[in-house]
């Protein structure tokens, strides 16, 4: 029994070391507006902790990371019939790195850009945005996505 | 009581690069390459949270340029013309569609089906590694009033490189230039791959006083598929008005990737005077 566990736990370790060299892109929290009123524009800023939508990205000290959005321009009314406009400003995303030195970098997530990782070889990014609900806009709830592309060099 | 001890140390390790609920995969390694002879290799995908991730995995042709700014980019070009070195449409992953569930780990296997007559040299893709969960729950709010919702999903490309035959790179630096921003030196070089294969090492610069002392340096991993005007940055943390050498050596060495994968090059210098205001 002793000996079984010993082996599952060096097993575990073998995998653990096999996935050295390694990157990742994780979404952390979805962007969401919540309720939103007929008429009047809401944003949401990227610094908001609870609404803003965050990522995580880890590479390496010294790597590079072109990071791209793909951001939709309407949101689609999930019952069908109506959408309702979407748009994402010039300084709608932040990125920051994990270490205690690293300064946050205000970015617009229109357009790709590259980080070189300096301090610390992960960082998080904070997307915020603003929808602009009809005076006429039905009810309901309305979706879309955005896609985080990042290219590791 | 030692052995409970070494368990808890293998599962906080295996923990490691959990985050919260969060929703998309760790890949490894940082680079695949494939060699004629076996024609096959792998990437390991791991689900960090604790949703099921949906994970699709798929290729595109490209290759890093810099920018204006001296910054690496993924050029993409429209279509794949005849004469591109791409593997893009002979590379097949297995599988491609997958659920991760939680904590769990998928070897995705990729071999290569080059054509029969594929001529000696080394060819490039990138796999696209998509990742998605599960819809925000907007669906169910209440429908007197109007919810609205954004569901992220992420993608990770890294490279791909099949090499067939006897390969050699190296690399001609040129045109060294410098600007002072703030408390940054920026280097920016010209960098002309040679050989038959792209240039994969590190660029590491040292900045010597008048004499000879080293008081700055920077390093950064490199790769040249054709040429290149990297910018880097070093750091001169409050150093004094004045003369300075810049000297920049460019290595076939890296950290990340198995040293038997690289292929070796003399390294190449460049250097310059720089003045400090």
């Amino acid at each position: 029994m002793r000996r079984c566990v010993l082996l599952t736990a060096f097993a575990l370790l073998a995998v653990v070391r096999a996935l050295t060299g390694q990157t990742q892109v994780t979404a952390i929290r979805d962007l969401a507006f919540g309720a939103v009123i007929r008429g009047v524009q809401t944003t949401v800023a990227p610094s908001d902790p609870i609404k803003s939508g965050r990522l995580y990205v880890r590479y390496k000290i010294g790597g590079q990371v072109q990071v791209a959005f793909t951001l939709p321009t309407r949101l689609n009314r999930v019952a069908g019939g109506g959408n309702m406009p979407i748009t994402f400003a010039s300084t709608d995303a932040i990125a920051q790195g994990t270490a205690g030195s690293s300064q946050p970098v205000t970015f617009d997530p229109n357009n790709p850009i590259t980080f070189t990782l300096q301090t610390s070889a992960d960082f998080y990014i904070n997307l915020g945005g603003r929808v602009t609900p009809a005076a006429n806009q039905a009810t309901g709830a309305y979706q879309g996505t955005v896609v985080l592309t990042c290219t590791f060099f | 009581m030692a052995l409970r001890r070494l368990v808890l140390v293998l599962g906080l390790l295996a923990g490691s690069s959990r985050v919260g609920d969060a929703q998309g995969v760790v890949v490894a390694p940082h680079a695949v390459y494939l060699d004629h002879r076996t024609r096959s290799g792998s990437i390991t995908l791991y689900n960090p949270g604790s949703e099921p991730t949906e994970v699709t995995i798929s290729s595109i042709y490209g290759y890093p340029v810099t920018d204006s700014v001296g910054h690496f980019m993924l050029y993409l070009p429209d279509s794949v013309q005849a004469g591109m070195p791409s593997a893009t449409a002979w590379i097949d992953a297995f599988p491609r569609k997958m659920t991760l569930a939680p904590l769990q780990r998928q070897t995705v296997r990729l071999l290569a089906r080059p054509p029969q007559d594929l001529a000696d040299g080394e060819y490039w893709s990138r796999v696209v590694i998509s990742a998605k969960g599960g819809a925000l729950p907007v669906a169910g709010a209440d429908t007197a009033g109007i919810q609205v919702g954004l569901n992220l999903e992420v993608r990770t490309i890294i490279p791909l490189i099949y090499r067939k035959g006897v390969l050699n790179t190296g690399l001609a630096a040129s045109g060294l230039r410098t600007s002072v921003a703030g408390d940054t030196l920026k280097v920016r070089p010209h960098l002309e791959r040679k050989g038959t294969a792209a240039f994969v090492g590190t660029a590491k610069g040292s900045l010597l006083s008048a004499s000879g002392a080293t008081v700055a340096t920077f390093q950064q991993p490199i790769a040249v598929y054709y040429d290149a005007d990297p910018v880097f940055t070093m750091p001169l943390s409050g150093q004094p008005a004045g003369h300075y050498r810049l000297r920049v050596e460019y290595t076939t060495e890296r950290t990340d990737i198995q040293p038997e994968l690289l292929l070796r090059a003399p390294p190449a210098l460049d250097s310059i005077e720089v003045t400090l205001p």
